[in-house]
């Protein structure tokens, strides 16, 4: 007897498109790579161009029954995704502290919510908006290229002010190809 | 992050990956024969 298999029919062929913010890293030992990690999951770590797949930290305690597909209407597992840049922008007022901002592509099972989403895989939709630190203060760069100065200069943190985060982003964005 | 409540739940195709790149021409090139 053949063996059944289930077929799943797609409610969209393209990608849902997100937004998030991680906290960009160097590794400290060779060949230091450049990493991102989760906000909220210091142990989940990004790399431009891999699929990240969703695990539910609460599947290992749950009983079986309770077990569910990631991510769940039940659960807040899950990958994060805002709707707008304008609403990670928004992230720095609520105290988050982030290095990087970018858009990512979000498949699989997807949760869509009022102010964002909820995936079970994603992956990043380069370009990367990264702030390196630099002889003025904290820099945006794009890809690696230095575009415009955004950052506080004196504190160690990003510039509390987002108006000025998000005009210089809008502004590479318009200098996209 | 917040996002607030769930509106809908939907599947979305999956990314194919992109495959291996395909090897370089050459690579199978036949030695010369020598006349003897």
């Amino acid at each position: 007897m053949a063996e059944e298999t289930q077929i799943v029919i797609p409610d969209y062929i393209e990608p849902i498109v997100g937004w998030r913010a991680w906290f960009s890293f160097t590794e400290l030992i060779a060949p230091y790579r450049s990493r991102l990690n989760s906000l909220c999951h210091a142990e989940v770590v990004w790399t431009p161009g891999e699929t990240v797949v969703a695990v539910c930290p609460n599947q290992s305690i749950l009983k079986e029954e309770l077990r569910h597909d990631v991510p769940s209407a039940a659960c807040s597992c899950g990958l994060y995704a805002l709707k707008t840049l304008d609403q990670v922008v928004s992230l720095l007022d609520a105290g988050y502290y982030f290095t990087a901002i970018g858009r990512v592509e979000l498949f699989g099972r997807v949760l869509i919510c009022e102010n964002g989403y909820r995936a079970e895989r994603a992956r990043i939709k380069p370009p990367l908006y990264e702030f390196k630190q630099g002889k003025e203060g904290y820099v945006l760069g794009l890809e690696h290229e230095t575009i415009k100065v955004a950052m506080d200069a004196e504190a160690y943190r990003l510039n509390p002010n987002a108006n000025v985060l998000l005009d210089s982003i809008n502004s590479v964005k318009r200098e996209e190809p | 992050m917040h996002v607030g409540e769930v509106v809908k739940e939907v599947y979305v195709e999956p990314i194919r990956e992109a495959p291996p790149a395909p090897a370089e021409k050459g690579e199978t090139k036949k030695r010369e024969l020598v006349p003897a």
